[in-house]
């Protein structure tokens, strides 16, 4: 075929320059026969959407104001984005951590929860961990296999899950315990993905880990290979169809409006932004809306985080992370364990959830206060007094909380909203899985593969 | 056999000073034949870093003659409400006193799979230079050297019980420490981690594979050498008879022709 390789390549459009843009981009440039002219069109001044790693103003310390953490599913089998990392060249940590701070104690472990919540607890505990462990393996977790005892649409929330703990004080440690990693509340999630969110504390599952020096590395080790155009601070408004069959974005920017045509667009944008977006037609429109519609269900998350002049709770706590009771359960990260050279000490504390909604509509000062208030009481006049600087970052709808009886979409209608009239309309998205980096991984991995197929089908551009 | 089965049981050793009342050693028999001290202090509200200082360095004190490559002793471990100083042949753990059986056990069974890993790894570096002086029978044997059987028999025997007991270690090793997490689990699962126990084990798993691979040739060699002897006999006794044979037949045709 070699009169198709001269021919014009694939123009794609990627709306939205966050990890789901950035990956799709890469994987199309590395996989595609004949690399397409791709453009990245992102709203902010910036890329790397929930992928933040910013710096204190006082220091140069580096904390994470967005995703904290990568999860290592490598005990299992492939794991395609700790493979990425890997060949990007960039460090890795293990996070570990698996306590609760409940009256000021440490629970650490089975022997530390019986002390403070009593037998019962611990027995019921234990009971729950090896039911979960039956209902949903790591193989099951893993391949997202169908588990209809907890996926059906009678499968309620993960409330109905919990409500099978018969211990008071367990059940409210459990609670506690994922209630920022859901970033919802139990009544407002599924069984399966509470269960998830409970089980992946278990080595067996997944174990946690983050790029050492900051995940933003990435995003910047990910943009520095590419080729694609990137351009910032230009918005998409609506796509539709163009006269000649192509798609057609219209953009703002600083210049004002234009209008663009593309072979094939990706749209790798939250639900928030994308329910702003004018699909034309009514075809796609339709499409649009039920596809938007089937996946919003926003969930929340808070982060607070402070710079102190020294890591002052080494020797009492030693974690990279661990739970904390108030804000009905929220967790408490030492972002300076990411850095062992680091003298400074930085905490971070992600709330979740209604919580997070609550508090975010506070002041910063409020917010902080409360967030120190939380700390054990060993922590909380050390943390007032070696407080150099504090910042706030609100992901209100930023991810998705998966509730109950919710059914996810077989993958195809999951990324091609309108197969029929748009065939080169893609979305790629977080929401699409499991709000994870790993799970938008995976969402650009399905994308890229499909309009690499097209593109092998169709060498030259389709116009 | 085990290297350090001559281990000869331990005093008790005196308290350190500085440790609060109610503080105790415990001798605890240990798998190689000699015992592991135990030092356990009650927790209070805090402990002084003095208290921690004193647990540590009386601990220090048995560690001179231990060596694990460029693993330190002891090593300290901080967990959730415990804190542990760790060496081959003494202990110290900070904890509330309903924490103490837990921990003892822990420390019993830590030390008794670490210093299993150890005698192993004793006999694998014993087994070198045994291996060094046996490279040539992996290629052949000589009448001269056929003697050497029953030698190589027994140092195939030695490796060959060395990778069976690192074979039931792994096991051990390996096993996933159990969830949700325990302190036992958690003592174990740490000591394992900074005593680099599973890459240990790797190692003289890779080592005895060698080691075994040698002497199942030695063994080879030796076994191919007594069956050419054996066949080269064989061949000479029937070249004989049949030329006896072949001489009594002549013999009695000549006879036959005379008569």
């Amino acid at each position: 075929m070699p009169q198709h390789l001269s021919d014009t390549p694939w123009d794609i459009g990627i709306l939205g320059g966050g990890p789901g843009g950035l990956l799709t981009a890469r994987m199309l440039e590395q996989t595609a026969a004949v690399p397409p002219s791709i453009s990245i069109i992102e709203a902010s001044d910036r890329v790397g959407g929930k992928v933040l790693t910013s710096m204190f103003n006082a220091l140069p310390v580096p904390y994470e104001a967005g995703a904290a953490e990568l999860y290592d599913y490598s005990a299992i089998d492939e794991d395609p984005l700790k493979q990425l990392i890997a060949d990007l060249g960039l460090p890795i940590q293990p996070l570990d951590g698996s306590s609760l701070i409940h009256n000021d104690r440490l629970i650490g472990n089975l022997d530390d929860l019986r002390a403070s919540l009593g037998s019962e607890a611990a027995a019921a505990l234990v009971q729950f961990h090896h039911r979960g462990r039956d209902r949903l393996s790591p193989r099951e977790f893993y391949e997202a296999l169908p588990v209809p005892s907890l996926d059906g649409c009678e499968g309620g929330s993960f409330e109905t899950l919990l409500a099978s703990i018969q211990s008071p004080a367990a059940r409210r440690y459990v609670e506690r315990f994922i209630h920022s990693d859901l970033a919802t509340e139990a009544s407002r999630t599924s069984r399966r993905y509470g269960l998830e969110n409970y089980l992946m504390n278990d080595p067996a599952y997944m174990q946690l880990y983050c790029v050492a020096g900051g995940n933003e590395q990435l995003i910047e080790a990910i943009v520095s290979r590419l080729s694609a155009q990137i351009e910032r601070q230009v918005r998409a408004i609506s796509v539709g169809r163009g006269a000649d069959g192509r798609l057609t974005v219209e953009t703002e920017s600083a210049g004002g409006r234009s209008q663009r045509s593309f072979d094939a667009v990706v749209l790798a944008l939250p639900i928030e932004p994308l329910k702003h977006l004018h699909f034309q037609g009514d075809g796609l429109h339709t499409a649009m809306q039920r596809h938007i519609a089937h996946h919003d269900h926003p969930a929340d998350y808070l982060r607070v985080s402070i710079l102190f002049d020294k890591a002052f709770w080494r020797g009492r706590w030693d974690d990279a992370y661990c739970m904390l009771e108030d804000f009905d359960g929220c967790c408490l990260y030492d972002e300076s364990a990411r850095d062992p050279a680091e003298d400074h000490g930085v905490l971070g504390w992600l709330l979740g959830g209604e919580a997070a909604v609550a508090w975010s509509q506070r002041p910063d000062a409020e917010i902080v206060e409360a967030a120190i208030s939380a700390l054990p009481s060993w922590l909380r006049e050390p943390a007032r007094h070696h407080q150099l600087e504090v910042r706030v970052h609100r992901w209100i709808g930023a991810v998705s909380s998966l509730p109950g009886g919710w059914q996810p979409l077989p993958l195809d209608r999951r990324h091609q909203p309108d197969a029929t009239d748009h065939p080169t309309l893609f979305v790629v998205g977080d929401y699409l899985f499991d709000s994870t980096l790993n799970g938008v991984h995976d969402s650009a991995e399905y994308v890229a593969d499909w309009l690499t197929t097209l593109m092998l089908d169709r060498p030259g551009s389709p116009a | 056999m085990n290297a350090d089965s001559t281990v000869a049981p331990l005093a008790t050793p005196v308290l350190p000073e500085g440790v609060p009342a109610g503080s105790r050693v415990e001798l605890l028999p240990s798998a190689d034949g000699g015992s592991h001290a135990l030092l356990l202090v009650p927790a209070g509200t805090g402990e002084s870093p003095d208290v921690v200082e004193a647990a540590r360095c009386w601990v220090a004190e048995s560690v001179a003659a231990d060596s694990r490559g460029p693993i330190a002793f002891p090593v300290l471990l901080r967990l959730y409400n415990v804190e542990l100083a760790w060496s081959p042949t003494r202990s110290a753990a900070i904890a509330v006193e309903e924490r103490f059986a837990t921990i003892r056990d822990a420390v019993v069974d830590f030390t008794n799979l670490e210093a299993e890993l150890h005698g192993i790894e004793t006999g694998i570096a014993e087994a070198w230079p045994n291996y060094e002086a046996d490279l040539s029978f992996a290629y052949g044997f000589t009448e001269a050297t056929l003697g050497q059987r029953e030698r190589l028999l027994g140092r195939y025997a030695q490796v060959m019980s060395l990778h069976g007991r690192l074979a039931r270690l792994t096991r051990r090793i390996t096993q996933p420490a159990p969830q949700p997490p325990t302190l036992a689990g958690q003592i174990g699962e740490r000591l394992r981690e900074r005593l680099r126990v599973e890459e240990r084990d790797e190692a003289a798993d890779g080592e005895l594979e060698v080691l075994c691979g040698h002497y199942d040739a030695c063994g080879q060699r030796a076994s191919d050498y007594t069956i050419a002897r054996r066949e080269n006999m064989l061949s000479w006794t029937i070249i004989i008879l049949l030329v006896i044979e072949t001489l009594l037949f002549a013999a009695d045709l000549l006879a036959s022709a005379g008569t």
